[in-house]
This record gives structure tokens, C-alpha cells and sequence, in this order.
């Protein structure tokens, strides 16, 4: 009985993955279609583990500015690793409330062109001239909190939201140009920052999940 | 919602209290991007005497100039005959060197109009120096800041001189002692 959570010959354990949810964030097409100067495409997909996930995050982004004495482009991608707790892990509708940790990890280049005229903070009396500098790979890392929901709104379909804290950024591979965004992390101006994503995803049940309301009783769910 | 099942309106209030929280954290973590930057392209040069005073220190002395000049600037950076004790130089912000001329007066008198006569030093001093840039956007609407780190002597024609301070600020740090 002690090992009974355990895979053990000829059953099932408890702590065997039962499904996989890959969704993405719907948030995308609205930066895509109305967003001038952000572009992400991030997708996400987790692996149920009776009250724990497995969770990725991949994501494309650009980044572009264009003022009138400056551009700024940022190109990128990231991917974030980590686990997250159900505390619903006995809600018979596989409805989902969490907490968890990422490690995320960015890589990118930037490119800044700028007039020296507008520099602020300088006397100038030097002839204008229009200056680039650019980062060709800058890796960033860091660590998130996150904590959000998902709702299984119809079937198997989820639709939720994850708030990040993103904290223990590092960067290196920077050379003259200090990055204004981080993909993945945002605008590099603290050290930590907050972030937050909708998702929409589809669970795709492999194995019979097991729900352990209490000690006697079990639910078995598709 | 009073057909909904309990568990089914538990997990609803867990949702919405959830949203509730999130646009608390999201309102309260908004805060706008000040334009305060804390560097400038300013080498600050300063003039003291060799010996100590009383309190251990060099005292500064004034230093009349001619003119004062950056190659490749048009700019006068102060008037002939400007007396001080530290000069303001502009570094060149697009470039990693930048060498400036310093002209001394060694003495002005004044005509019958009262218009100045001013006997300028025939040796002028260089000054030269190197920097790192790093240049980075405060915030979309400020624009852009460069600041100049590691700061190196490439030439100097005093005598002697001291390296004190290799960041350029706003902090009004002097940067070069020379000493007479």
C-alpha cells in the first residue's frame, strides 16, 4: 500500500503523465494586427502529472521603435522550463488553479541608430552625425514566479491566464549597446519585472486520469 | 448560476478573485519611466596647486585661457580671457577619442578704449583621451543616454597631472588634476 502511487507491474501508477495540453497565446494576433513596434508568437504546452505540470513556454519576438532622432530593433526568441503545483487537483472537472517556477532563457540581437544631436544630458557643439551600435547575440536568463488559471471551458478545451514574476535577470554577450527589451522578459530597465499571458490550449488525454478526492474514493476522468 | 453545481461556483469565485488580484498587481506595478539620466559627455579638468595647504589638501588656482577647443569642433568651449579653476570639456559623443587645445593667456592689458590686449602663451597644451561608450534608451520618450566609462590619458603636455575619476557623471567629479 505504501508504494501504491507508484507504477508497479500490470497497473498504472499515479504519478504516470495521463495528458498534454498545447495551446498558444491568443495575445499574439492582437499585437500582430494593431502593435507597430511588438510582435511575439508564444506557444505553450505542459504534461499532466496527477496535481503537477511539467510545463515549456517557446516564443518568437520582435521588438522595433522609431522616434524621430532614434530606431530600435530587437529580434529574438525564448523558452521558458519549469513545473507548476494544481491547488484543484481534486476538482472532478480538471478545472486548474496554480503556482510554479520557470527558468527562462532568451537569445537576441538589437540594433540602436540614433542622431548624436539628441542625446540627452550633453553639450553638444559637435557636428550631428547618426551613430549604430548593436548587440549580434546577447543571451539573457532569469527566474519566474508564476500563478494563474485554466479554465476547461468546453471538452477539452482550457482558456486561462499565468501572472509572472520574473526576477535574477543576467545578461551576457553585450558589447557597446545596453537592450532596451528582452524577449520574453520585457523592457530591461529593472531587475525584475511582471509579466502576464492569456492562453488558450487543448488537452489531449492519453491515459485515464485518476482523482484522489480523499482516500476512499477515486474519480476516473477522460 | 443557481443551478450551477458548488463546486462549479467555487471554482467561478476562485477565477474572478484571481482576476481581481492580477489587475491590482498589474495596476500597482505600472509606473511611468522618468527621464533621469546621471551621466553626461563632460570631462572635467581640473587646476590646483603642487603643495598643501594647512588641511593637507592642494588648493585649486584660477587659470586665465585664450581659447579652449576640441579637433573637429568649431566651438569655443570659453571666451578669451575666461578665468578658471575647471575647465568643462565636451567629449566627442560619436567618436572614442577625443583631443581638445588648450590656449593660456600669460597676461591681458587694456588700450586707451578699455579694450582688452591679450599676450597669449605661444606653447599651447593637448589633452587627449580615450573612453568607453555605452549607449543605451532611458524610455521611449526620453530617448537616448551615452555614458563614457574607462577613461584614459592619451597625451598630455603638463608637467603633472593625475588621473582621478574614469566615469564621466553629472556628479561634477573632476576627472584630470593638473598641477602647477
Amino acid at each position: 500500500m505504501i508504494f501504491s502511487g507508484f507504477i508497479s507491474f500490470g497497473q498504472v501508477g499515479r504519478y504516470a503523465p495521463t495528458a498534454v495540453k498545447i495551446g498558444g497565446d491568443p495575445g499574439t494576433l492582437g499585437y500582430m494586427i494593431f502593435s507597430k513596434k511588438r510582435g511575439f508568437f508564444e506557444a505553450e504546452a505542459d504534461i499532466d502529472i496527477d496535481r503537477f505540470f511539467i510545463v515549456a513556454n517557446y516564443g518568437l519576438s520582435s521588438f522595433d521603435l522609431e522616434e524621430d532622432t532614434y530606431t530600435y530593433e530587437n529580434n529574438g526568441s525564448y523558452l521558458r522550463l519549469g513545473a507548476d503545483v494544481n491547488l484543484m487537483y481534486k476538482d472532478q472537472h480538471l478545472n486548474i488553479a496554480f503556482f510554479g517556477l520557470r527558468y527562462a532563457s532568451s537569445s537576441f540581437n538589437d540594433k540602436l541608430d540614433y542622431d548624436t544631436k539628441a542625446i540627452i544630458q550633453s553639450e553638444i557643439g559637435w557636428p550631428s552625425t547618426r551613430e549604430s551600435v548593436s548587440n549580434a547575440k546577447v543571451k539573457a536568463n532569469w527566474f519566474e514566479m508564476v500563478s494563474g488559471l485554466k479554465v476547461r471551458v468546453v471538452k477539452q478545451l482550457y482558456m486561462g491566464f499565468t501572472v509572472r514574476f520574473k526576477f535574477m535577470k543576467k545578461l551576457n554577450g553585450i558589447e557597446e549597446l545596453r537592450p532596451y527589451y528582452i524577449p520574453g522578459f520585457g523592457k530591461n530597465i529593472n531587475k525584475s519585472a511582471f509579466g502576464f499571458n492569456y492562453y488558450i490550449s487543448y488537452r489531449l488525454p492519453f491515459r485515464k486520469k485518476i482523482i484522489y478526492i480523499d482516500e476512499n474514493k477515486k474519480v476516473i476522468e477522460g | 448560476m443557481l443551478f450551477m453545481p458548488a463546486e462549479k461556483r467555487r471554482s467561478n469565485t476562485w477565477f474572478f478573485s484571481s482576476f481581481l488580484v492580477l489587475i491590482g498587481i498589474v495596476f500597482f506595478s505600472c509606473t511611468s519611466e522618468d527621464c533621469v539620466s546621471t551621466v553626461n559627455n563632460y570631462l572635467l579638468v581640473g587646476f590646483f596647486k603642487k603643495g598643501i595647504n594647512q588641511a593637507g589638501e592642494h588648493p585649486e588656482i584660477d587659470t586665465v585661457f585664450y581659447s579652449v577647443q576640441a579637433d573637429g569642433n568649431d566651438v569655443e568651449f570659453y571666451t578669451p580671457g575666461t578665468t578658471v579653476s575647471r575647465l568643462t570639456l565636451p567629449v566627442n559623443p560619436a567618436d572614442n577619442v577625443t583631443s581638445f587645445e588648450l590656449t593660456m593667456l600669460d597676461s591681458i592689458t587694456y588700450d586707451s578704449l578699455n579694450n582688452p590686449i591679450y599676450y597669449i602663451n605661444p606653447n599651447p597644451h593637448y589633452i587627449t583621451v580615450s573612453y568607453h561608450r555605452s549607449q543605451r534608451i532611458i524610455s521611449e520618450d526620453c530617448g537616448v543616454e551615452i555614458a563614457y566609462s574607462n577613461l584614459k590619458i592619451n597625451e598630455i603636455t603638463f608637467d603633472s597631472t593625475n588621473l582621478v575619476e574614469n566615469n564621466l557623471s553629472r556628479f561634477n567629479e573632476v576627472n584630470i588634476e593638473i598641477f602647477f
